[in-house]
């Protein structure tokens, strides 16, 4: 499982960079991408607005190669009527102001940070309402959950300016520090979006002696396909047995096929 | 209970919408055009969602009430079913539900009174007839029914249409609403039952099955007529000594002559819906049963379907007239 943050500007990404120790993907020059050592956290600086955040969200997937069972959150500013500034919120709502078009985030994880509706303009608005403005959150959500999983795609604002403190009041060193005093409240959230995530199971992870099987014997591709499904539950079926070694002497991908349809086909089977 | 409530904009101020949202005021209310925006999206997981499931208030505009597929009725000509919710809040892993849904959130459609309008509309064209209405098959009819009503909003109209009947298909103890009204003989409240260790293993979040056949008997006693419906069949190398014992419980506890009809079904799924199972739930040892695929729908081999069917019949005609036995599949 990776988490993959994305930002609109590098004020926004500075503290999460820090905080996580991330470095530079300097073969990647499109957005700029920041990772960890591990390559468990990733970092994206999409630009302002919604189209750049969906080119970068795609050459963030591409260059990456992220799975279902990844993270994605985006991190940013957003403005309120009366919200306080420096107060954080997860994002249960999200409309494009252009086309009126509705997402709506799953937030099905206990979260001390309270949801609210955003609504993505095109240009900064100071026309204050009952629900954020931000210019990506929209441009985020449609295409990261092309690529995730919807429940673990989420949207945190940090609100930035209200009626009461004005957008013009906004500077790099200021979104800077508003994020890094939520960073406690991003790691929460994080952590239960970890809990979720590891309720997936890869679809790209491959059944124990999967790899064997293929080395040893031809499949066509359909055929890998069964052998993929049966082994995985041949592997919980006949825990405590090495299937690579029972099926060892067989001549053929095929008479494999096989042996392993006997095998599941088998009425010993008790679920106790 | 429930965290988050989306509401569709049409039925926002429809008295049920308002009574639901009182009963939850602390949820997050998100309102939104139509339900299938949350619903039905794709890259949804339903296992995930079912850690915390929402609901959504909903209006149904069409296909409220629809025929229900072949073999599943108990006896009448002329059988629909409809959906006043879709998904339940148990987890049974068997469940059809998981791999029909892209979502595991509860859609509650408020607009009673159309369904009520279509099902007084068939009661007509049947009028010589009687018509039997299935009400759980999307949904557990009584899990809810404490937030839905459904029990007090539909009941009255059976009251009044002799010849159209209910089923109540639940695994719930849901059932004070029942208890405070007046009995009505065209509705059979029908328990479904698997064995204790079976239950224990795959029907997560439900009562056990002590639970289920105390409120069905509290019911039977109160003079509602009660329905057993054990339906998927699920096998285990010692299914003929798990069964067995079931149906020495049950029959024992409940009244046999009271008794409205008795159903028995294979556990089977279609392919498609078993496939999205295997991903939701690769550890699951149930979907690694011996099971084979037959003209689209997954199920045990022919000849243990067989076995189980023929072993189970004949321990419920023990007990139950052959007229209330209805069984969920081809009769030989």
């Amino acid at each position: 499982m990776t988490v993959h943050f994305f930002s609109a500007l590098f004020c926004e990404a500075k503290p999460i960079i820090k905080h996580y120790d991330l470095s530079k993907l300097e073969n990647l020059n499109t957005f700029s991408i920041y990772s960890s050592n591990e390559g468990d956290i990733t970092l994206t600086i999409t630009g302002i607005g919604k189209n750049n955040a969906i080119k970068a969200i795609k050459y963030h997937h591409d260059s990456m190669h992220t799975h279902k069972s990844d993270i994605w959150l985006n991190i940013g500013i957003a403005g309120h009527k009366n919200i306080s500034v420096g107060d954080i919120r997860l994002i249960n709502k999200i409309t494009d102001d252009e086309d009126k078009k509705s997402w709506y985030p799953q937030i099905i994880f206990k979260s001390e940070c309270p949801s609210i509706d955003l609504v993505s303009l095109n240009a900064p608005s100071t026309n204050y309402k009952a629900c954020l403005y931000d210019m990506e959150a929209s441009g985020f959500y449609q295409t990261a959950i092309q690529y995730g999983t919807i429940e673990l795609v989420q949207s945190l604002k940090i609100i930035s300016d209200n009626s009461r403190t004005s957008i013009s009041k906004i500077n790099a060193e200021n979104v800077e520090s508003l994020i890094k005093l939520n960073i406690d409240a991003i790691e929460k959230v994080l952590s239960e979006l970890k809990i979720l995530a590891k309720q997936i199971t890869s679809e790209e992870k491959l059944p124990n002696y999967y790899e064997l099987f293929i080395e040893k014997w031809h499949f066509t591709q359909s055929e890998k396909y069964r052998l993929k499904r049966m082994l995985a539950k041949i592997n919980i079926r006949y825990s405590n047995e090495n299937i690579f070694e029972s099926t060892n002497h067989l001549g053929t991908g095929k008479l494999v096929l096989k042996e392993l349809e006997n095998k599941l086909t088998n009425i010993n089977f008790s679920l106790n | 209970m429930i965290d988050t409530i989306y509401i569709e904009n049409e039925i926002a101020t429809h008295p049920r919408t308002k009574k639901i949202l009182k009963r939850f005021s602390k949820a997050t209310q998100i309102k939104c055009d139509r339900y299938s925006e949350i619903f039905n999206r794709k890259s949804q997981n339903f296992r995930l969602q079912k850690n915390n499931p929402a609901l959504i208030l909903a209006k149904k505009h069409k296909g409220m009430v629809l025929p229900i597929p072949k073999q599943f009725g108990i006896g009448a000509k002329h059988n629909y079913y409809f959906s006043h919710m879709l998904n339940c809040i148990y987890d049974c892993r068997y469940c059809f539900l998981q791999g029909m849904f892209q979502s595991a959130n509860y859609v509650l459609f408020v607009n009673y009174e159309d369904f009520i309008n279509d099902i007084e509309s068939l009661v007509k064209t049947h009028s010589s007839d009687e018509v039997h209405f299935f009400s759980g098959y999307d949904c557990d009819s009584l899990a809810l029914d404490p937030v839905t009503h459904f029990i007090s909003d539909f009941l009255p109209f059976f009251e009044e249409n002799e010849n159209a009947l209910i089923e109540l298909r639940t695994k719930s103890t849901q059932i004070a609403s029942l208890l405070k009204r007046p009995v009505i003989n065209n509705c059979v409240v029908a328990f479904s039952f698997t064995p204790e260790k079976i239950a224990s293993l795959l029907e997560h979040k439900t009562p056990a099955i002590s639970k289920r056949l105390e409120a069905a008997i509290k019911l039977q006693k109160a003079g509602w007529n009660i329905g057993l419906r054990f339906d998927p069949l699920i096998y285990t190398k010692d299914f003929t000594d798990q069964y067995k014992t079931l149906f020495n419980r049950v029959f024992s506890e409940i009244n046999i002559d009271l008794l409205h009809s008795v159903s028995l079904g294979n556990f089977r799924l279609p392919k498609d819906y078993f496939r999205k199972l295997e991903k939701l739930y690769p550890e699951e040892l149930l979907l690694a049963s011996p099971l084979v695929e037959d003209d689209g729908i997954i199920s045990y081999p022919g000849d243990l379907r067989d076995e189980m069917v023929k072993f189970c019949e004949n321990k419920i005609k023990k007990y139950t007239p052959k007229e209330k036995f209805f069984p969920c599949y081809e009769v030989a």
